[in-house]
């Protein structure tokens, strides 16, 4: 495949809102995925191990609020498809004056929240979740 | 500002202001040093620092009873004794003029006197220390001669070197450490007035004197 | 120990204020934003008053010599150790050889600042003088050697009080759980001092109603207001008297200058008001440039204030220590 011709497929899909285009040829592979105004290109070999092994979910660890920018920021903490490493932190719990994180235990690729911003949890509730690289 | 009475006022929550009415003279300051050392025992001060025939009175907390403790300070003013404190009289060797005294012709201009005149005038007093602040070691004196009274300067210097000697208006000073000032700098010692090291950490306290020694008097 | 890569970037040592030497013309200095210091202290297990590093100008960089636990707070400056991001007002952890760099704060945030504080595990460790390490720029003591900070200067850790004390939790800064604004503008809260009434009824109005611009001649010693001048009803001629941090003077420009916690002790302008004790770290988060209110208050609600900020350092107190001991047990 040539660069010319995914640069029109990139802008192709940027102007629509289809979030996954994957093209599958005798002697290509392409994933494009759709992030807000962007698109990416996605390596096959991820793609594919995204679909199948099943992401990580990340869990309260108490009760409290669930906030996905730092309350003094207003963009989120990390975006869905980015690169996350051990022990960042991809979210918060907060609980009356503190903020807990809500880390990556491993390596991965942050997917999404899986509750609101501002949402109320309970110890256990899921979320948020990765994939392992 | 002439009062007739005492005035009692706030600083915020941090401090209570006392204003003494009347002239500024060395027996009301007096009476506001025993105001200051009675003060200085009550519940709701942590420091009781007297100014120019007033004393501000710092709060370890804000106390409740605003109206009680200002009845308090206004009874306790109405009783106060004049408190004659006896210290020490420090000599400062004084250079006046030229380099030292860079407004001397300020002074001179204002006044209508010679620079023979002034420093006559300025180093013939003894000068009671009436309080202290505005920097560390800084003394307030009282006691000057008032044909040397020269206004605060329009435009303050941006710094002033430690140990110049200064005339504001009716009061004459010493800095104790290079800083801004609106005085009129008419010259120099070299007396050290502050040291954290020491117990207290001050050369002069209220209560003490300055007497300044002619050292020198440039033209 | 932190060495200092920094230079020009007049930060200081300072704790929560050196009181007590008002009596030998010595004033508080201390942070100008003391909430602020007094949390990342919180976060680190520190006693509230530790010294910290006071950061007003940007960015700021420094290299941990030894592992170390450290915090960020006030105003939130993007940092990072090495290339990773570090959250604002979080307990965080550095290796020996990371550099943490401040940048300059964001003003797009849910609350605008100034001011950054670094706090590290055990506090910073100068000598106390006269009952406090913060800096005093006149007379030269206290903080590092009386002076600002410069690059290659080095300073140590005190002794850390738990050892054990966990990292990676945060706090939500008191500029979002307590908030004061008018017409969209930053407030702090005023009394009127003694020369109030030497000032005209339109002067009242305008000091209470209009915005004031915080203009660039504005430092730890004092703010310089901009706005419509102040006139007095008669001339007034002051006596030298003790004066706070806080205290609003007026001189004969007629715009006012808010001392600061390096301001003289003691002052001969006519003052009209003070801004309270409880809203002196709100002031020094204001950013040069932009504009605060004055709101008119009473002793009652400005005791009542005070409370309030005692109560939120009680609250940040608890939850960090619920924090800290439910981690032990696991």
């Amino acid at each position: 495949m040539q660069t010319d011709d995914v640069r029109q497929l990139s802008a192709w899909l940027a102007a629509t809102d289809i979030e996954l285009l994957e093209l599958r040829g005798p002697d290509h592979h392409l994933c494009l995925r759709r992030e807000g105004e962007q698109v990416v290109v996605v390596a096959a070999e991820e793609q594919a191990q995204e679909h199948a092994e099943p992401p990580l979910v990340l869990s309260a660890v108490s009760v409290g609020v669930f906030l996905q920018n730092h309350p003094l920021r207003t963009e989120a903490l990390v975006r869905r498809g980015q690169q996350v490493r051990a022990g960042e932190v991809l979210a918060l719990l907060k609980i009356g004056a503190l903020l807990l994180p809500v880390s990556a235990p491993q390596d991965g690729i942050a997917l999404r929240p899986l509750v609101a911003h501002g949402a109320t949890v309970g110890f256990g509730t899921p979320l948020f979740e990765m994939s392992a690289l | 500002m002439m009062r007739a009475s005492p005035t009692v006022s706030l600083l915020g929550t941090s401090a209570m202001l006392f204003e003494a009415p009347g002239e500024m003279e060395l027996a009301v300051q007096q009476r506001i040093w025993m105001l200051a050392h009675q003060a200085q025992d009550w519940p709701e001060v942590r420091e009781a620092v007297p100014g120019m025939n007033n004393v501000m009175l710092s709060f370890l907390t804000p106390p409740k009873q605003l109206d009680e403790l200002r009845t308090r300070l206004l009874a306790a003013w109405k009783s106060a004794q004049p408190l004659p404190l006896q210290g020490r009289t420090i000599e400062l060797p004084v250079v006046y003029g030229g380099d030292a005294g860079p407004h001397m012709a300020d002074v001179v201009a204002h006044t209508g006197l010679s620079v023979d005149e002034i420093v006559e005038r300025h180093s013939t007093p003894v000068y009671p220390v009436y309080a202290l602040g505005s920097h560390p070691g800084y003394c307030y004196l009282g006691g000057m001669d008032p044909r040397i009274a020269t206004p605060r300067r329009k435009v303050p210097v941006v710094s002033i070197p430690g140990g110049a000697v200064s005339i504001g208006g009716a009061q004459t000073g010493v800095s104790a450490s290079a800083g801004p000032s609106g005085w009129n700098t008419i010259g120099s010692t070299t007396m050290r007035f502050f040291d954290p090291a020491q117990e207290p950490p001050v050369l002069l306290q209220p209560g003490d004197s300055i007497r300044f020694r002619v050292e020198k008097v440039i033209l | 120990m932190i060495e200092i890569l920094s230079s020009s970037a007049l930060a200081t040592v300072q704790d929560l204020g050196r009181l007590g030497a008002l009596r030998w013309g010595v004033g508080t200095s201390g942070a100008m934003d003391p909430l602020a210091l007094a949390a990342g202290n919180l976060l680190l297990g520190n006693d509230e008053g530790a010294a910290g590093i006071e950061v007003p100008v940007f960015p700021f960089e420094v290299r941990f010599d030894a592992d170390c636990a450290f915090a960020v707070t006030g105003a939130d400056c993007m940092a990072r150790l090495d290339d990773a991001s570090v959250l604002p007002w979080w307990a965080c952890e550095a290796n020996a050889g990371q550099v943490l760099r401040l940048g300059v704060p964001r003003q797009d945030g849910t609350w605008r600042a100034c001011r950054a504080y670094l706090c590290v595990a055990g506090g910073i460790d100068v000598p106390e003088v006269l009952g406090s390490r913060s800096t005093q720029m006149r007379g030269a003591f206290g903080g590092l050697e009386g002076r600002a900070l410069q690059r290659g200067d080095r300073l140590g850790q005190g002794k850390v009080c738990d050892s054990a004390h966990p990292v990676g939790f945060g706090l939500v800064p008191p500029g979002l759980a307590l908030p004061l604004q008018a017409d969209g503008h930053p407030a702090v809260r005023v009394l009127p001092a003694a020369e109030y009434d030497c000032y005209t009824e339109a002067s009242h109005a305008a000091f209470w109603s209009q915005p004031w611009k915080v203009t660039s001649q504005s430092d730890r010693y004092g703010y310089r207001l901009a706005g419509t001048p102040l006139e007095s009803v008669r001339p007034v001629e002051m006596r030298s008297h003790g004066i706070v941090p806080g205290v609003i003077q007026v001189p004969a420009s007629g715009q006012p200058i808010i001392q600061m916690c390096d301001a003289q002790p003691s002052g001969g302008y006519p003052k009209i008001g003070t801004v309270i004790e409880a809203d002196r770290w709100r002031l020094g988060q204001i950013p040069i440039g932009s504009q605060i209110r004055f709101i008119e208050t009473t002793w009652d609600e400005a005791v009542d204030a005070l409370e309030q900020n005692r109560h939120w350092l009680g609250e940040a107190r608890r939850w960090v220590g619920l924090h800290g001991s439910s981690r032990a047990r696991t």
